[in-house]
């Protein structure tokens, strides 16, 4: 069969056309033909059976009668059917009755056939029917049909067909061939047009549309491709000049490149692993860099070029190059040339490689040295007891760099942890951060700054800082470097040490005035018994003398008595010397107050101890503070106390420290003290408050009122110890001592003692 | 070759009648081997006779009577068909009447040979009802029966006076006239 592929188009068009049409007509004619042909036989059937009726209704009688000479006479009526040739008549027990035959057709032997039905065969057709009479089968009729009519048509009819179809071809070949000329003619001359280009390679040409259907399409498709290759052309050129150009430009940098490079091929064994590589193109610097000339290396082996190379690991590690494709840098130590080189190695395909590579052995003997003292200087950083660091400026701050030393004194884990710490998270103070900033920023450095700092832990080290700022090439500040010595331990120690010499010598001088006083007190006293002695003698001598000097008087009238009369003095006298015996009274008792207060006995802590009459001494010693203080003192006690173990000299010591505070606190004298003491049978205590309604003292003051050499009044000569001690002693004495204030309100002291001692 | 088709013919016929008849009368039980062939033969035709003829009222009656006067072999072959078949939708009464009392009232009346003498006594009876009379003598159709059985050529053939059909009421269809030979009281052959 001849392939369709290669006719041409217009062959095409006329071939599928004719194929069409012939299918078409063929399929058409055929049905025609077949449906004519059963049409034709349908109604020579039913002429047959209707004859066969008509025939086998005509015979029922003679059947009936048992007359086959009626019958046969019937059947002779056929004669004027020419195709009916044979003809039988049988009777109930299928015996034949009568019978007929067109003259040529004698002898023909009865078909045996089925009642109804058709049979065809021999160019014959032949029918049975039953005949009927009142419903009861009483024979049968039989007709035998020539075909040749049948022929005849089927023949004719194909004639016909024949004859369309062969005149439906002629008509589409015609067709065809008009009307495929608007399909191929666009087409050859779009081939025409490809034929010229191919010919000509002149894209410029283009091909001219006729219409706008798909050929139309393919002809702008075809333009297009045109213009494109058109335009492919002209950048193919340009990239080949481009190319040229600067395949030019690299020979000449690999010439006067200053990396030494070289092309290779790698060698391998049999089993493919790399044992060799051989030298294909090296440039200028190649030779510079190892000495050997280009004429002696090119062309051959490294084995041969460079005696001992295979004692390197570089012909595998360029194996591996040339023969994977991934790229290598390193640095090596080349044993055969006593250098370092920096090489890089990658490859263009597989098994070449090119390597590029420069002399780097001066920069390792300096890096090595570098290193060395990096080492060293690295090692003392680290190993040394005090905190390194480098942080960046502003309110927050970051570590950069710092020694372990000082992530160890800020009681951090690793140095990861401290460098995610701000900086001044590790103030306790944020505005201490601040001034440190501040001065930073202004003097450029710190020197021996003391600074609370706060550990992760959250307790405080003093840290002694020094710092310097850096600054970068603008003259911005980049960084602060510094070295922080933790000195918790030595400032707690020079504190504590301070405290106790404190402490010590307020001792030393209590124990001094201790002896002043007993000294005073007993100088004291010895005078003023005389006074009182006296006094009361004088007091006696007046009482006596009194009526003399009145008789005097009435018998001598007025009289002048120490340069004034005698009645006007008269009636002071006798107050006078109450007076001086009042006033020796009060110094007696003054003294015996201080000679109680100096009494150094550390004493026994077990004296009972009433702590009413501790108070009413201690407000008696006081009793010109309080004056000048204040006109509103109150005095409340509960005379129902019982006696507290303890040390009165202790406790009045006490007493006075708070009353005497509380006078201080009084801005003037209306404000008022009150000291009252109370029992509590519920805990046995016994309690007394020193309440004022003085300045009061600062929430932030108030905290550390009890701290040792806390004092608002150092100004005034207060020492800070007075409550330390107080506190102190109220602790020894197994009792509390509470101090509750508010600015401008007041303060309330108080103190719970209990009774039974120490618990 | 005439003689011998003829003869053919005469043997065929033969053969077919006793086949038809065999199957016919093959259910009939008890069947006298007596009766003789020809008589068997007109009863049936007898029988045969009322699918090709109408009556003028083929409803009067539930029954359907055929009757025979005199004596005949018919009779029992007409009992034994009466005993199985039907006229339409009518059962078949057979009769036998001695002489000419009662016979008015058959739809068919078979004549006996032995009564063509008291034949203008029969037809005298029955003329102008709606009877079929059958002779079994020849020249009964001339003188006034409807069909009378013949024997041409060895076979049983009928003739039909169509006057007398006429004159009784009764329609016999073409295809009975067609096998008939038919006679005219003036006498004739078609």
């Amino acid at each position: 069969m001849i392939s369709l592929r290669n006719l041409s188009v217009k062959n095409k068009l006329i071939a599928i056309q004719l194929l069409t049409s012939f299918v078409v007509l063929l399929l058409y004619t055929l049905f025609l033909g077949y449906n004519d042909v059963e049409q034709y036989k349908k109604t020579v059937i039913g002429k047959l059976t209707s004859v066969a009726q008509l025939l086998g209704a005509n015979s029922a009688s003679a059947l009936t009668f048992l007359d086959d000479a009626a019958a046969r006479e019937l059947l002779t009526s056929l004669d004027t059917e020419e195709d009916i040739v044979n003809a039988w008549v049988h009777n109930a027990d299928s015996e034949l009755f009568a019978t007929y035959s067109k003259s040529g057709f004698e002898g023909y032997a009865f078909p045996t056939i089925e009642v109804g039905v058709c049979k065809c065969g021999d160019g014959f057709m032949a029918l049975s029917k039953t005949i009927d009479v009142d419903g009861q089968t009483i024979g049968r009729i039989s007709l035998r049909l020539n075909m040749r009519e049948f022929d005849h048509v089927v023949g004719h009819h194909i004639l016909v067909a024949l004859s369309v179809l062969s005149l439906g071809m002629i008509v589409a070949l015609f067709m065809s061939l008009l009307t495929q000329k608007t399909i191929s003619v666009p087409i050859l001359s779009l081939v025409d047009t490809v034929r010229n280009v191919s010919n000509s390679g002149d894209y410029a040409i283009r091909a001219r549309k006729a219409g706008n259907d798909e050929i139309g399409v393919l002809y702008d498709g075809f333009n297009d491709m045109l213009g494109q290759v058109q335009i492919r052309e002209q950048q193919r050129d340009k990239a080949y000049e481009s190319v040229r150009q600067s395949e030019e430009k690299y020979r000449t940098l690999f010439d006067n490149m200053n990396d030494g490079f070289a092309y290779h091929k790698i060698v391998v064994d049999d089993d493919g692993r790399p044992v060799d590589y051989v030298f294909l193109e090296v440039n200028a610097s190649f030779e510079k860099y190892t000495g050997l000339r280009a004429d002696d290396v090119v062309g051959k082996r490294a084995t041969e070029a460079i005696p001992g190379v295979e004692k390197s690991d570089l012909i595998q590690t360029y194996g591996k190059v040339a023969l994977t494709g991934e790229n290598a840098s390193f640095e090596v130590f080349f044993e055969p040339f006593d250098k370092w080189y920096s090489v890089s190695s990658y490859s263009p395909e597989r098994m070449f490689f090119c390597v590029m590579f420069k002399d780097i052995t001066v920069q390792k003997h300096a890096e090595g040295s570098l290193r060395e003292s990096e080492e060293k200087f690295r090692t003392l950083t680290e190993n040394v007891n005090v905190g390194i660091y480098r942080n960046t400026p502003g309110p927050q701050g970051l570590m950069i760099e710092v020694n372990p030393a000082i992530v160890k004194m800020f009681g951090y884990q690793s140095r990861d942890e401290f460098l995610a710490v701000k900086v001044v998270d590790l103030y306790h103070d944020p505005q201490s951060r601040r001034a440190y900033e501040e001065k930073m920023q202004r003097d450029g450095h710190v020197e021996n700054q003391e600074l609370h700092l706060r550990r992760k832990d959250g307790t405080t080290i003093v840290g002694n800082v020094t710092a310097v700022v850096v600054r970068d090439e603008s003259g911005k500040v980049s960084h602060y470097d510094g070295i922080i010595e933790d000195i918790t331990a030595r400032k707690r120690t020079e504190e504590l040490t301070e405290l106790q010499q404190q402490q010590l010598v307020q001792a030393d001088k209590m124990a001094t005035l201790g002896i002043l006083v007993s000294g005073v007190a007993h100088e004291i006293n010895n005078p003023n018994n005389f006074m009182l002695l006296n006094s009361n003698n004088l007091a006696d001598v007046w009482k006596d003398l009194k009526p003399v000097l009145n008789q005097r008087l009435e018998s001598e009238g007025n009289f002048t008595v120490a340069g004034m009369p005698y009645t006007d003095i008269r009636d002071e006298v006798g107050a006078l010397i109450a007076g001086i015996s009042e006033g020796a009274e009060r110094i007696r008792r003054i003294v015996q107050s201080l000679k109680d207060f100096a009494r150094q006995d550390s004493g026994g802590m077990d004296e009972p101890v009433k702590i009413n009459s501790v108070i009413e001494s201690s407000t008696l010693i006081l009793s010109n503070l309080i004056r000048k203080s204040t006109d509103n003192f109150v005095l409340q006690c509960d005379e129902s106390l019982p006696n507290v173990k303890g040390n009165a000299q202790k406790l009045e010591q006490v007493i006075i420290n708070l009353v005497s505070n509380a006078c201080q606190s009084l801005p003037d004298r209306s404000k008022g003290i009150t000291v009252s003491t109370s029992y509590r049978e519920k805990s046995q205590e016994v309690v007394v408050v020193v309440a004022d309604s003085g300045d009061g003292i600062g929430a932030e003051d108030l905290k550390h009122i009890m701290d040792p050499f806390f004092t608002t009044k150092r100004d005034t000569g207060g020492t800070g110890l007075g409550l330390s001690i107080s506190f102190n002693i109220i602790k020894e004495h197994g009792g509390d001592l509470r101090m509750e204030s508010e600015t401008e309100k007041g303060t309330t002291a108080t103190i719970t003692l209990p009774v039974d001692g120490r618990k | 070759m005439r003689v011998s088709v003829h003869g053919a013919r005469v043997n065929l016929a033969r053969l077919a009648l006793t086949a038809f008849l065999a199957g016919l009368l093959m259910s009939v039980t008890g069947l006298a081997e007596e009766v003789a062939l020809e008589e068997k033969t007109k009863a049936v035709f007898i029988y045969n006779f009322t699918k090709y003829i109408e009556w003028p009222n083929p409803d009067s009656s539930s029954t359907f009577t055929v009757g025979v006067i005199g004596n005949s072999g018919v009779l029992p072959a007409l009992h034994q068909i009466g005993k199985i078949k039907r006229v339409g939708a009518r059962t078949i009464t057979t009769s036998h009447f001695a002489d000419t009392t009662g016979i008015d009232s058959c739809e068919i009346l078979f004549i006996s040979a032995s009564e063509r003498r008291r034949l203008s006594q029969i037809l005298k009876k029955t003329k102008d009802k709606p009877i079929l009379t059958v002779g079994d003598s020849k020249g009964l159709a001339k003188q006034g029966v409807g069909i009378n059985f013949v024997t041409v050529d060895g076979k049983i053939k009928f003739e039909i006076n169509r006057n007398a059909l006429e004159a009784a009421g009764l329609r016999a269809s073409s295809q009975l006239l067609k096998l008939a030979i038919i006679v005219g009281e003036e006498g004739g052959m078609r």
